[in-house]
């Protein structure tokens, strides 16, 4: 018959339990003193608990990293520690320093990084050339990708110093009818970042097209620098 | 076998069979520890720390298959990888020269421990903080208190018998915390 498992526990503790003849099994029988020595291996290690044994949760630029060098979907999270306290009530305060989730920007960052095309989070992308008659030489490229919550992000980035005077606004353009587009917005510069709402067809809104406006303005001002259709990526 | 080691062991065949999101997931749940461990063993170096962990998740996934889930967990198999990794860096050369310099004030008291070591003593202690239960309570008041069963009893205020039970589920949960990073199964 062994020994009881608590008995076993406070004799890894060091106390002065049990019988004469819980000993004697104990010193005889290998679970037993199996069981003995790995508990007490564990008390050892408890007590010499210290303040800086903690664990430290590394910075999120490393999962960044990992996911960059393996080219992974940039849509799967990785910094946020499921180390949670096991019960609601009163918890000591947890050792680990929660990350933050890799921020939104983040992610479509890395998706839309140019190393990463091909990847199941792109869903489009184009070439932006300039429009003939414009003068200048401008180049860019549009990539669209969903992030982690099924959004459709489309990016813009412009081989173009910011403008002199006024903006760029982004439109994405019917492409069997030239006068129907939708406004994305703003172009910080050369570059822009912008959801497109779910109901938006992008096989027919194909055009990705930037117009140089006056600031007041918000209709197309009719002056396009650049433009390209989206090849959807299936 | 507990539902937690049927989940660990599927994100194991998960890893093995290629899976990414199981790579996020195992990341999730042990960067803390490589992380720290790394830490730990490298005089606090968190730029050195750091690639160390990287490579340990991405040498892991590039080998992942050589894990073979039913005879190793991941976890212990990581800790495998950073003990390698760990020896490479801390033989690396860069390393070597500093070795002349005097250790700082953070390192001195510190004995070198084995990486698997400082792993179980780190997750001992990361148990031990979790919960504030009776039985984590109780545990704390035994190894970092220092106090005696019937101390305990009195601070907590119940009969020495919960308290030994008390005990003896705490020190059953740290072993069942600590499992996960040995072999056997």
């Amino acid at each position: 018959m062994h020994v009881d498992p608590e008995l076993l526990s406070l004799l890894a503790l060091g106390e002065a339990v049990g019988t004469a003849e819980d000993h004697a099994h104990v010193q005889t029988c290998r679970a037993c003193s199996g069981e003995i020595a790995d508990l007490r291996r564990l008390v050892t290690l408890g007590r010499g608990f210290g303040v800086t044994d903690e664990l430290v949760t590394p910075d999120p630029r490393v999962w960044a990293r990992i996911q960059d060098e393996l080219a992974l979907s940039a849509a799967l999270p990785g910094a946020a520690p499921l180390l949670t306290p096991a019960d609601g009530q009163d918890p000591t305060p947890v050792t680990t320093r929660p990350a933050p989730r890799p921020s939104l920007m983040d992610a479509v960052a890395a998706a839309l990084h140019g190393t990463v095309l091909g990847d199941a989070a792109l869903v489009a992308q184009a070439r932006l050339s300039s429009v003939p008659g414009d003068g200048s030489a401008i180049s860019g490229e549009a990539v669209v990708a969903t992030d982690e919550l099924g959004r459709r992000i489309l990016q813009v980035t412009l081989d173009a110093e910011r403008p002199r005077a006024g903006l760029r606004h982004a439109w994405l353009v019917h492409r069997d009818d030239p006068s129907r587009r939708q406004p994305l917005g703003i172009l910080d510069g050369s570059y822009g970042v912008w959801t497109i709402d779910r109901s938006i067809d992008l096989a027919a809104y194909a055009i990705v097209d930037i117009s140089q406006q006056e600031v007041d303005e918000t209709e197309h001002s009719g002056r396009s620098i650049v433009r390209g259709e989206l090849a959807l990526a299936v | 076998m507990t539902q937690g080691e049927d989940d660990a062991t599927a994100v194991g065949d998960a890893f093995a069979a290629g899976d990414e999101t199981a790579l996020s997931a195992v990341y999730s749940e042990w960067s803390s520890l490589i992380y720290s461990v790394a830490l730990r063993s490298l005089d606090d170096d968190v730029n050195e720390a750091e690639g160390v962990t990287q490579r340990v998740f991405t040498g892991a996934w590039a080998s992942r298959q050589l894990l073979i889930p039913a005879q190793t967990t991941l976890p212990a198999w990581l800790i495998g990888i950073l003990r390698l990794e760990l020896a490479r860096t801390q033989r690396a050369p860069s390393r070597s020269t500093r070795a002349g310099a005097p250790a700082s004030t953070t390192t001195q008291d510190r004995e070198p421990m084995d990486p698997g070591d400082l792993a179980d003593l780190l997750l001992v202690a990361d148990e031990m903080s979790r919960s504030s239960d009776g039985p984590h309570r109780a545990l704390r008041l035994a190894l970092v208190d220092g106090l005696t069963p019937a101390q305990i009893a009195e601070r907590m205020d119940v009969s020495g018998s919960v308290v030994s039970s008390h005990l003896s589920r705490g020190l059953h949960e740290l072993q069942k915390r600590l499992a996960v990073l040995h072999d056997a199964r």
